[in-house]
């Protein structure tokens, strides 16, 4: 073993790896000196890492918007089938046989004073509910709903 | 740029009596309020649908790998 070691060019390994480590050095060196092939490498790279990054965000955020529509189907899907069966029971209410039997006042009354505390409590929840006529959220005094 | 819906945006509406009500308006109203109430929980997890889309398109991308870095690939 230590005959082995004796016989080896110690001398020439020693250079090549001092050639080696100097090329590697004067190589990264390069790479910030202007327009050497080095510096342009390493520019394009640059480059590559951005375009890269980019062409990411990109793909995520068409994922997202994929998401958010499916989503949005999905709600306008359940929105109709929530307001034909809505409109469906509101139009059998409207013939029931009591359908035009006023409510008592006091019943109404108590009815009223407590949506106006609730419509009063959250601005913007309710439609105007002094404002007879004018209001967009209000039942339909008659007539099947749609 | 992600888009949040409109009908995320939209506010939620309670129906409320008409004047002089009758049975069938009160009936009518019960029944629209339940409406509201299902489409406006539907706009809300619509909005949260979004928030996370959002919140997952924002994430970083994930960063190189070591073996990346050796081989500068």
């Amino acid at each position: 073993m230590i005959a082995l070691a004796k016989r080896l060019p110690w001398r020439l390994i020693g250079y090549v790896l001092a050639a080696v480590l100097a090329l590697a050095a004067l190589n990264h060196f390069a790479g910030y000196v202007p327009f050497t092939p080095q510096w342009q490498a390493k520019r394009a790279e640059a480059k590559a890492d951005r375009l890269e990054a980019q062409v990411s965000t990109l793909e995520r955020e068409a994922t997202g918007n994929a998401e958010i529509a499916t989503a949005t189907e999905t709600f306008h899907t359940r929105e109709i089938i929530i307001r034909e069966g809505t409109a469906e029971a509101i139009a059998q209410a409207r013939n029931a046989p009591d359908a035009d039997a006023p409510l008592t006042d006091e019943r109404a009354s108590r009815l009223r004073s407590a949506d106006f505390r609730l419509c009063s409590e959250f601005a913007g929840l309710c439609a105007d509910a002094d404002a007879a006529g004018s209001r967009p959220d209000a039942v339909p005094p008659a007539g099947p709903a749609g | 740029m992600l888009t949040l819906p409109e009908a995320a945006r939209t506010p939620c509406r309670l129906p409320v009596l008409p004047d002089n009500p009758t049975q069938a308006d009160l009936d009518a109203a019960y029944l629209a309020r339940g409406e509201a109430v299902a489409v406006c929980d539907g706009r809300r997890d619509l909005a949260v649908q979004s928030f996370d889309a959002q919140t997952r398109a924002l994430q970083p991308p994930p960063r190189r790998s070591i073996w990346r870095f050796i081989t500068g690939g």
